[in-house]
Parts: C-alpha cells; structure tokens; sequence
C-alpha cells in the first residue's frame, strides 16, 4: 500500500504528506531517532530498487535479507515502509530456542531482561538501550501499531464493509484534492483578476427574503432594535455581504441599535460593517456620526449561549447588560452558523416574543428553512444572492463602485460553481467509465 | 471585506502587510503542507487568544470585577465568592502547564467545580431551550399543517413529510438483515424498502446543503482574491512586479 502510514492513527497518508490527514500527527516525528537505529542504517545501505523489509516475496528472499517483521499479520499487504522496525530472525532459520533465565541473581538487570523471551516485547529497546542483535536475544513479536492496529480493528469489526476496504483495491484512482483546489481557484481567481463580467445571471429572489425587507421596513423611527452578531472575520468575506444592505436598511429606518456578540472580535467586525453602511448612505463627513446614531451600544458578552436567556425580561440584569429594561421592536441575527440563530431561537425568543431576522452563511440556508415555514424566523436572508437580492429591495439606487462590486462578485461565484459541477460531472463520468472496467475484468 | 484595507498609518501597513504575508503562506498549503503556513496558522490562533484574552480583562474582569471589589470591598459579597471561584481556576490551570500535567488531585478537583458549574448550567439551559425553541414549536407546527388542514397540497406534503423522516429514522436506527433476523420476508422488504426512501431523502438532503455549502464557500473565496488583490496593490507589490515583468519582457 502506498503512501506513509500515521503512527498515531494508522491512516494511510500520501507520499509527500507531512502531517495525517486525519488527526494531523506528524508523519516524520520518528524519523530522526530512527535514522540512528540499525534497522535505519540497514535500510540506507539498501539500493532503491531493493524491496522493503516488509515486501517478503518468497523465492526472492536472501538470507541477507532483513527478515519480515510483519510474518503473523501480513495478508498481502506490504509494510509501511516509513516507519523502520526492529528485525527478527529470518523466518527461514529455526529461531534459536531461548535460554532460560539464568537462576543465579545478576546485577546487571538489561542482560536479565533479555534473556527473558517475549517479557520486552511491548516495550521499546530504545527506551531500554537494550541492543536487540545481542546474543540471545528471542525473537519477539512485532509491535502492535500503525496499519498492523487498523488491520486488527478491521479484521473484527462488525461492519464487513470495514474489511472491504482492505482486501478490494480502489476500482479508479485516487481523488487528487489539490488538483479540485485549484480548479476551483482559478475558476474564480482568473475572472477576478482578468476583469470578466460575465455571466452574471438573474438573481434568485429566495422565500424570507421580501419578508426581512417588511419587517425593517415596518419600524417606526426611533425603534429599539437589538443585533446579534454572530461572525467575525473569518466569514466576513461572505456574511459582510449580507449584513451590510440589512444595516443600510436599518440606518434609514432610523433605528436605535444594540450589538451584542458572543465572539471577541464580533464588536469589532459590527464598527466596521456599520462604519461601511453609514459611508454608503451619507458624504464622508457624515457618516461617523449616522453610525453614532445608529448604535447605541456594542458589547461583547462572556459566557457562551448561555448568556443570552440574560437578554430578556424585564430584570435587573438585561438592565445591566442592555442599559436599558425597555423592549425591543426587532431582533436580527448575522450568523455564519445555524446553530447561532437556533441558540437566539431557542433561548430568547421564546421568552421575549420579538420578531427576528436572520442575514446567515448560505451554507446555513436549509437548516433554517424549517423555522422560517413554521414563523419563527419573520425574514431570512442567506448567501450572496439573498444579500443582493434585499439591495435590489433598497430605494437609494445603486452607486457605480457597488455596481462593480456585484458584477464581479456574481462573476466569480457562477465561474466557481460552474467549475464545481464540471469537476462533480467529471468524477462521475470517470466512476462509472472505470466500475464498468472493474466489472468486466471480474 | 468592504474596508478592510482602509486602515491608515503605521498600524495599518503592518496590519496590511502581516494580511497579505499571512494569506499567501496559508495559500501554500495548496502546494503542499509547510512550514510556512503552520507558522501561519499558529500566528492566527495566538493572535485571536491572545486579543480575547485581553478583550475579557479589559471589557469584562477588570470593569465587573475586580475593579468594583477595589472601589468598594464591602458592597457586593458575591463577587468575592467568583473572584475566588477565577483565583482556584487559574491556579488550576496555571499548575496544569507549568507541571505538564500532573497537578495535584485536590487542586484539579477544585478547579472543576466551577468548570462544571459552567457546563451544568450550560447543558441545562440548552435542553430547555431546545424543547422551548425547537422541538415543541416544529412538532405542532408539523401537527397544524399536516393532514388537519385537508388542502391536497398541504397533504401530499404531510405525508411526504412523514414518509421521509420515518425512513430515515429506520435507515439509521434499523438493519433489517440483522434486527429481522427470523421475519418473514415481506417484511423483511417493507422495511428495508422503507429505508431505502429514507436514504434517499438523507441523500436528497446532504445534497441541498452540499450545494449551498459551496456557494457560500466560493463567496469566501472570491472574497479572499478580492483582499489579495486590494493588498498587493496597497503594498506596491503589484507595481514591482510590474517593472520587473516590464524590464525583463
């Protein structure tokens, strides 16, 4: 099997893989020390068409040969050969039988050790500087690890299709990720770079969408509104997006709004977004003070969801925290995950009653569709069309750099998403040319 | 995204350049797995600890605690009570680290007292919350629009509805060769037909979230290529390459 087996986990990793791809162990921690051991050098000696320790292939074998040292497990698969393990005696040659502990008491406790067979065997010699070649020594079993363990657990899993895994090889190659990266990348890259305005397409006018708009639309000046900013820079490239034509609304509703977020970086992310609402809708001059009209507080709150049933009611500490005892006319939450607007759902609608919109991730879009059918949610925008699709919704008619802005962002996620369905169409295609092969041969 | 880059000064070319350095090295990783972009992540993930370390002294143990204790000791008993509960905690932690590990007993079983009040409370309010905001709210609505209401639509969809979810739950809770080892085997098939659809719902569903999943990610990126390309033209680094290629070419 190629590639370069984890030691802590026994997944198999490509060749040029430093760290597993599973639990992110370094592949090449045990290289170093093991550089030093026999084994090591042996292997170095070896010329690189030689087979490896474990690639027993019978008739080939010389006795110079380090022996196989996977003899009780191997069912046809070759060592990993990034991992160099101590030798055993060839498994041509009767192995010695070992010689009893010697009864007269020695002082020197490692010769004692190793005249004992099979009591070291869990344990490393290195950690012992014992010297595995000394005369003597029994042969011991292999150590347990790596893919030998991952065999083991899958020779006596229930599921049998946890050994087909093993005893079936691939019936197409592998799926090389890096290649998907960068496909996709330049598919969105080059149109970016290049200038391409097409195709942009038509914008899809999503259910909650309209609905959001009405329930801003519907403020009174003046309105309390409460925000629970749920991102921050990490999904800012796709939830600014969202929030900025829901904050731009809000400025020209002339709302009084309270900030709250339960991440460390959310206030700042909300001063800049507010910062960039407020300069599309008033001259640079004016806008840090419509932003200073708009927010009335913008806090950062410890403690994790749990916090949030503190935001309602009438209590001493929603007074606290708020400033402020009096309710709000409209909740909104900007959250990259669906879990942050079922958190606000589930721990402070039900209490307070207000109404709530939610600006989400478009990955969050189908969870949430569910409480936006049973009227929980009052508006839902998600994704980049959700967020255009609300500024099409806005009066003040659009200004030629955010003209720009939406064509090339329209540009590059249709490049982008056509070229995810090629290379899906693609990996279909060549699954089902080569399972027609594999079923040929068979 | 929008004014990312508007930063003026000192603070903002560092911050401009510690961006633009910081992308590309997490951008290698497409290459292959570096040095380079683990030094980045690591700087990523220090930076944010460190800056929501600051953030909870400065907005919320110094302004909450430990200043109100200074002002007025007497006044408020109990948050003698949570100052002392942070003081077990961070020498639990603290002797944690500094001994790898291998704290004493009784200070690690002190310093859980309050870390399990935290998630008491926490698991407590978010059992609650899920009956208050989810499950109850989705199950009468469910109830409500099913088959009480009569319109056909409203039907067909109830019992799709009903279809689905069932199946789903057998495809995952129930296998039929194994769980109906021994049953006749028309029932063997109803239920392992009902699975099926089940399956096919789940498959339908990954698929819906799946797609919606990559539009939002290409948003990400196409808001990555954006800042890059804002960065190398902020820093200069564009015109350079651009004399270069110039003087070459």
């Amino acid at each position: 099997m190629d590639g370069l087996t984890c030691p802590h986990c026994g997944t198999v990793n490509p060749e040029d893989a430093n760290f597993c791809k599973k639990c992110g162990a370094n592949l090449h921690e045990d290289d170093a020390p093991a550089a030093a051991t026999p084994d090591a050098q042996a292997a170095e000696s070896r010329t690189p068409d030689a087979p490896a320790a474990g690639d027993d292939t019978g008739a080939d074998a010389s006795p110079a040969k380090p022996p196989q040292p996977f003899a009780l497990f191997d069912l046809g698969l070759t060592a990993p050969t990034s991992r160099p393990r101590r030798p055993s005696p060839p498994a041509e040659e009767p192995a010695a039988p070992a010689p009893l502990p010697d009864p007269t008491p020695t002082p020197d406790l490692s010769a004692q050790l190793v005249h004992t067979p099979g009591l070291l065997d869990a344990l490393n010699d290195d950690q012992l500087d014992i010297d595995p070649t000394a005369p003597g020594r029994a042969p011991s079993s292999p150590p347990i690890g790596g893919e030998q363990a991952l065999w083991i657990r899958r020779l006596f899993s229930p599921d049998p299709s946890v050994a087909d895994e093993l005893t079936q090889p691939p019936a197409w190659p592998n799926l090389r990720m890096r290649w998907i990266f960068l496909v996709v990348a330049l598919a969105v890259g080059i149109p970016l770079l290049f200038s391409r305005r097409e195709p942009t397409g038509t914008i899809q006018l999503w259910p909650g969408v309209q609905e959001a708009h009405a329930a801003v639309a519907a403020l009174p000046p003046g309105a309390d509104v409460i925000i629970f900013w749920a991102y921050d820079q990490a999904t800012a490239g796709e939830l600014d997006l969202v929030a900025a034509p829901v904050v731009e609304h809000l400025i020209q509703a002339r709302a009084r709004v309270t900030i709250v977020s339960l991440l460390p970086t959310g206030p700042a992310t909300a001063d800049r977004l507010v910062r960039h609402a407020a300069e599309l809708v008033a001259p640079a001059p004016e806008a840090q003070a419509v932003a200073r009209d708009l927010v009335a507080r913008n806090l950062y709150l410890t403690g994790g969801a749990t916090v949030l049933p503190l935001l309602t009611g009438q209590t001493d500490a929603r007074a606290s925290l708020l400033g402020s005892a009096s309710r709000m006319e409209l909740a909104v939450v900007l959250a990259a995950d669906a879990a942050d607007v079922q958190a606000w759902l589930e721990l402070v609608q039900p209490r307070d009653g207000t109404p709530v919109v939610a600006g989400t991730s478009a990955a969050a879009a189908p969870v949430l569709q569910a409480y936006w059918d049973s009227g929980q949610l009052t508006g839902l925008v998600s994704g980049f069309d959700g967020a255009l699709a609300y500024r099409d919704l806005l009066e003040r008619p659009y200004k030629d750099v955010e003209r720009q802005a939406a064509a090339r962002q329209l540009t590059a996620q249709n490049w982008g998403q056509l070229a995810f369905l090629g290379l899906i169409l693609l990996g279909n295609l060549l699954a089902f040319l080569f399972r027609s092969e594999a079923v040929r041969n068979v | 995204m929008f004014d990312a880059l508007g930063q003026s000064g000192a603070a903002g070319q560092i911050g401009l350049w510690v961006g633009l350095l910081t992308s590309l090295a997490l951008a290698s990783m497409l290459l292959r797995d570096n040095t380079l972009a683990r030094l980045a992540q690591h700087i990523l993930v220090g930076a944010g600890v460190g800056y929501a370390v600051v953030l909870a002294v400065r907005s919320v143990l110094w302004p909450q605690l430990v200043g109100p204790l200074l002002r007025a000791p007497d006044a408020s008993p109990w948050r003698w009570l949570l100052a002392g509960l942070l003081a077990v905690l961070l020498l639990a932690g603290t002797v944690q680290i500094v001994t790898g590990g291998h704290a004493p007993s009784w200070l690690l079983l002190a310093g859980a007292v309050p870390v399990a009040m935290v998630v008491g409370a926490s698991i407590a309010v978010a059992m609650l919350g899920a009956v208050e905001g989810t499950l109850a709210p989705q199950f009468l609505r469910a109830a409500a629009s099913g088959l009480v209401t009569g319109a056909p639509l409203t039907v067909v969809t109830g019992v799709l509805t009903l279809l689905i979810t069932s199946g789903a739950i057998i495809h995952l809770r129930v296998n039929p060769d194994r769980d109906l080892h021994g049953a006749p085997g028309w029932l063997r098939g109803f239920v392992g037909a009902w699975a099926a659809i089940g399956r096919r719902g789940l498959w339908l569903a990954a698929g819906v979230i799946f797609a919606r999943l990559v539009a939002s990610r290409i948003s990400l990126l196409a808001a990555r290529f954006e800042y890059l390309a804002a960065a190398l033209q902020q820093t200069g680094v564009w015109t350079w390459a651009n004399r270069l290629w110039e003087a070459l070419f």
